[in-house]
């Protein structure tokens, strides 16, 4: 009787440990590495935004459970567009977010003169000819869009709306190609889709 | 004793069988290595194929992908000829000479099942080119599209040598070039996504 007893336990005690075992395998370790002056980050399960996993104030490692995970940065001056990583499959992810639009908003008024006067400049004999309205940053600040809206008395030929798109390159701006009606993916090969995508949807207003 | 040899006679067999099947599978698996299939018919069945000049029978050939010259023909018939760009997909070159000698003519006569099949093989493959093109261009059962203010069209985009790329077309006024890229995006596709061409306009910011 007793001997059926132990060898019960110990069954149970060998099932036990397996199962721990297997539960500590599922997890998995991300590191997350960020610039914790400017921002902290929060931790979710993906689909389930409202059960927050965790918040890290500083760059550090969590532990994981297989699954497809969001994170989103929060600081005064980033984005916190969500950011998608799946475990296992991300060892180490390296937070670095976008500026958030009020930042953007905020770099835009000291960029303007400078973004303005560049394309003035490429096109001295056009510029008469349209309103280059405020436009937006995007990403860091370092790309820029704009429509380019044409004047009550402009000209014939000359009377469509174009979009321009200019990078920062080594502190200054430049034009990334001539201002065109619709800006296409196979012409605009070095500038990131998202950008392209939202100077191609800018409106007059 | 005596069975014993046969039994390993007969193993013998099996494995040599085996082996040559694998050695030619595997030949023919290296020789079509990164080779497109190109297939060729005539009518008439004896007409002479020449693919970059060289004579090869009907059927299935194999060869790198790329631009060929075909030329089929058989005296008292027209010559056919046809630059064909072979894809990795494959190419069907399916050829029915017209007769250019009272000969020809009585023999296509005599053979007008083989042309009725031919025609019905052409119509077939015409639609199956065209319910391909169209599931590859979505945007084209929009197309023409036409009001007051614009026109959307489509063309063969003539730099892609296999024929399948689109050219979108806009002929808008002065001011509504944009109202036609809008419509683009309003049935639902991206249209930076497209080789858009305005007609009858030159970008004042390109010259």
């Amino acid at each position: 009787m007793k001997k059926s007893i132990i060898i019960s336990i110990v069954g149970l005690v060998v099932v036990g440990g397996i199962l721990l075992l297997v539960y500590s395998f599922s997890f998995h370790k991300v590191s997350f590495s960020f610039d914790a002056s400017s921002m902290s980050i929060d931790v979710y399960r993906r689909g389930d935004d409202t059960q927050k996993i965790t918040t890290l104030s500083q760059p550090g490692e969590l532990s994981l459970r297989s699954g497809t995970y969001v994170y989103r940065a929060q600081g005064e001056r980033v984005s916190d567009a969500e950011q998608v990583f799946t475990v296992p499959g991300e060892e180490s992810i390296a937070v670095n977010p976008d500026y958030s639009n009020e930042h953007l908003r905020s770099l835009l008024v000291g960029e303007l003169a400078a973004l303005h006067n560049t394309i003035k400049q490429s096109y001295p004999a056009l510029s008469a000819n349209y309103t280059i309205l405020e436009g937006e940053l995007y990403k860091k600040g370092d790309w820029y869009g704009t429509l380019l809206v044409p004047n009550a008395n402009a000209p014939a030929g000359t009377q469509d709306t174009y979009r321009a798109v200019l990078h920062k390159e080594s502190g200054a701006w430049k034009i990334v190609r001539y201002p065109e009606i619709i800006l296409l993916k196979k012409n605009y090969a070095p500038v990131p889709e998202d950008v392209l995508h939202s100077v191609n949807n800018l409106i007059e207003n | 004793m005596y069975s014993s040899r046969r039994n390993i006679f007969i193993i013998g067999i099996i494995a040599l069988v085996i082996v040559g099947i694998a050695g030619y599978g595997a030949y023919i698996g290296f020789s079509q290595r990164n080779k497109a299939p190109l297939t060729l018919s005539a009518i008439p069945a004896d007409a002479t194929i020449l693919v970059e000049g060289d004579i090869v029978k009907s059927g299935k050939h194999f060869f790198q992908p790329g631009d060929y010259r075909i030329e089929v023909q058989r005296e008292g018939f027209k010559t056919y000829k046809e630059r064909v760009q072979l894809t990795q997909a494959g190419e069907t070159v399916d050829v029915a000479l017209l007769p250019a000698s009272v000969g020809a003519e009585a023999w296509a006569r005599e053979h007008s099942k083989e042309y009725a099949a031919f025609e019905a093989r052409s119509a077939q493959r015409a639609q199956a080119e065209g319910e391909a093109f169209a599931d590859e261009h979505p945007i084209t059962s929009k197309l023409p599209y036409e009001n007051f203010l614009y026109n959307i069209g489509y063309q063969r985009d003539p730099a892609d040598p296999a024929g399948k790329a689109i050219i979108i077309t806009i002929d808008a006024e002065d001011g509504y070039r944009q109202l036609a890229v809008n419509q683009i995006a309003f049935w639902g596709y991206d249209p930076s996504t497209f080789n858009i061409v305005f007609r009858g306009y030159t970008n004042p910011f390109a010259l």
